[in-house]
């Protein structure tokens, strides 16, 4: 708990212990599904550029 | 006409028959609301002049062969997070209590070209981030089933105001459950529709990739009328998906050959006796009905629940940090909180989360190959009192916030349609409501099945006494 409430002070913001607490649950859970992540897959959509189309080309 | 149509569909007969007028029946519920709403806090801005106004000009059009369709001078609540043009929108919040958008959300503008006449404006959880509409600015919304407990939210007014015959229809939002809670806690009916299914534009966010307009009414059918206004492609919404708009006629809906999952694992683990044996009880109606139920594991819970927490608070945290530096002090408790949370949190487990995310979906997407829905109770309890944080239920003490989203949280980051709907009354008068879960677009077939539930179960309708 004290870790998630140090890490939060260098960032400004100040947890009280049931923030702290839930924060700390909402950790074990995501290490738990650690196993179930392809590490090779984009985690978000990805960042991408169109080509512009010809008529804003030529604006 | 002595008897006040209460369905959209005997509203609109009598309409077209000339036995009510638009101008009498948006009449009828103003002076409803005007005589119940100080008892439920259900509706922040009253917008009396404009709706009278509105449905003399519906009722012109109908005498000029002018018929918008089903909703034509149905009367109309707007959940005060979507923007109307010309009248307050506060979001439920302090930051907010002054202000005029001067334009309609597409599902504002969408309703009202359908010819629907807004009568105001509903109150709601703070900026929709939570599910008690215990609003600090504002008050708490009242369960008009009774008045001590909670309405549920964040869509809390208009849930309420359906429940007691202030409005025949709402519109709501639904992040983690705020369509479905006050749908079940209030006994009415609410959709949360496919993500992207209805524009989000012009509603203040909280979770860009987890908000979902959708209607809620007093029945299927209703729900199925305002949805087939509320759809359509948006390209103002950038998560609005591009798809031809469809109907949802639901003549001759059966449960004759669905097969439904009745999960064996977390959605009936932590339930109060009295919701369980009602959900159970609606399933073996069906089951009579036609329907065959399969016993079946679903991914877990607890783990999606954790992946959409994570990335709600975390998209709420980021929504509100421009308002959140300037207007910090206007902020109630709960709702700061939550804000801060989300600010602690690393990006780096958003980011695993909406791997996972897509991951879980994955596993739900096989299931729903196998079967059309998946059967839940809607919330695990009933309505729980005003100002209570905790719950009993099987003798341990459960945090109401949680243990009400249980079921439906999870829902919101996997995108699906769900459908919350009554199946039945607690010895102490209060609703219970199960939830079927449906594959991506199938609002068709879900409000089919939801129509031949309410058939099968035949779910009495009291009204309350305001």
């Amino acid at each position: 708990m004290a870790d998630w409430k140090d890490a939060a002070a260098v960032r400004g913001v100040e947890l009280n212990d049931a923030q702290a607490a839930r924060l700390a649950a909402l950790d074990r859970q995501m290490t738990l599904m650690m196993a179930m992540i392809d590490w090779m897959e984009e985690p978000v959509q990805t960042f991408r550029l169109d080509e512009p189309s010809a008529s804003e080309a030529g604006e | 006409m002595s008897a006040i149509p209460d369905t959209v569909r005997v509203a609109g007969a009598a309409l077209r028959a000339g036995e009510i007028s638009c101008e009498e029946l948006a009449g009828h519920f103003l002076k409803r609301i005007d005589s119940a709403n100080p008892k439920l806090n259900a509706f922040l801005t009253v917008t009396a002049d404009q709706a009278l106004a509105e449905a003399r000009k519906a009722d012109g059009e109908l005498r000029a062969g002018h018929d918008r369709g089903p909703l034509h001078g149905i009367p109309i609540a707007h959940k005060d997070l979507f923007c109307t043009a010309g009248v307050k929108t506060t979001s439920g919040s302090k930051v907010f209590a002054d202000y005029v958008p001067a334009f309609d959300a597409t599902v504002v503008e969408r309703l009202r070209e359908a010819g629907a006449v807004m009568l105001g404006k509903t109150n709601l959880h703070e900026f929709a981030y939570g599910i008690t509409s215990n609003n600090p600015h504002y008050g708490p919304v009242r369960n008009p089933w009774d008045r001590e407990r909670i309405a549920g939210g964040s869509s809390g007014g208009s849930g309420a105001a359906l429940a007691a015959g202030l409005t025949m229809l709402a519109t709501g939002t639904d992040t983690g459950g705020s369509i479905r809670v006050p749908a079940a806690y209030c006994g009415i009916t609410g959709l949360k529709p496919t993500f992207g299914l209805v524009s989000k534009y012009g509603v203040f966010p909280l979770g860009f990739s987890l908000d979902h307009p959708g209607p809620m009414g007093r029945s299927v059918e209703d729900v199925a009328l305002m949805l087939e206004a509320m759809t359509g492609y948006d390209a103002r919404d950038s998560a609005s998906v591009n798809r031809p708009r469809e109907g949802y006629p639901l003549e001759g809906a059966t449960l004759a050959g669905l097969r439904i999952v009745l999960p064996q694992n977390f959605y009936f683990d932590v339930v109060d006796p009295e919701v369980r044996s009602l959900v159970l009880g609606a399933a073996q109606k069906a089951e009579a009905a036609g329907a065959t139920f399969v016993m079946g594991r679903v991914p877990d819970g607890e783990q999606l629940n954790a992946v959409a927490q994570v990335t709600l608070l975390s998209e709420a945290a980021t929504a509100h940090e421009p308002y959140l530096r300037k207007r910090r002090a206007d902020y109630g408790a709960d709702v700061l909180g939550l804000l801060e949370t989300g600010r602690a949190l690393p990006a780096t487990h958003y980011l695993q989360a909406q791997r996972m995310r897509r991951r879980i979906l994955g596993v739900h997407l096989e299931l729903l190959k196998r079967a059309d829905f998946i059967l839940t109770p809607a919330t695990p309890i009933v309505a729980p009192p005003i100002g209570a944080e905790t719950v009993d239920v099987g003798g341990e003490l459960h945090d109401v916030r949680i243990l009400t989203t249980r079921c439906m949280r999870g829902v919101n980051a996997l995108g699906l349609p769900a459908l919350v709907l009554p199946c039945g009354w607690t010895q102490a008068g209060l609703p219970v409501a199960l939830q079927l879960i449906g594959r991506p677009f199938c609002e068709a077939a879900l409000l089919r099945a939801g129509s031949a539930f309410e058939e099968a179960m035949a779910v009495p309708h009291p009204s309350p006494e305001l």
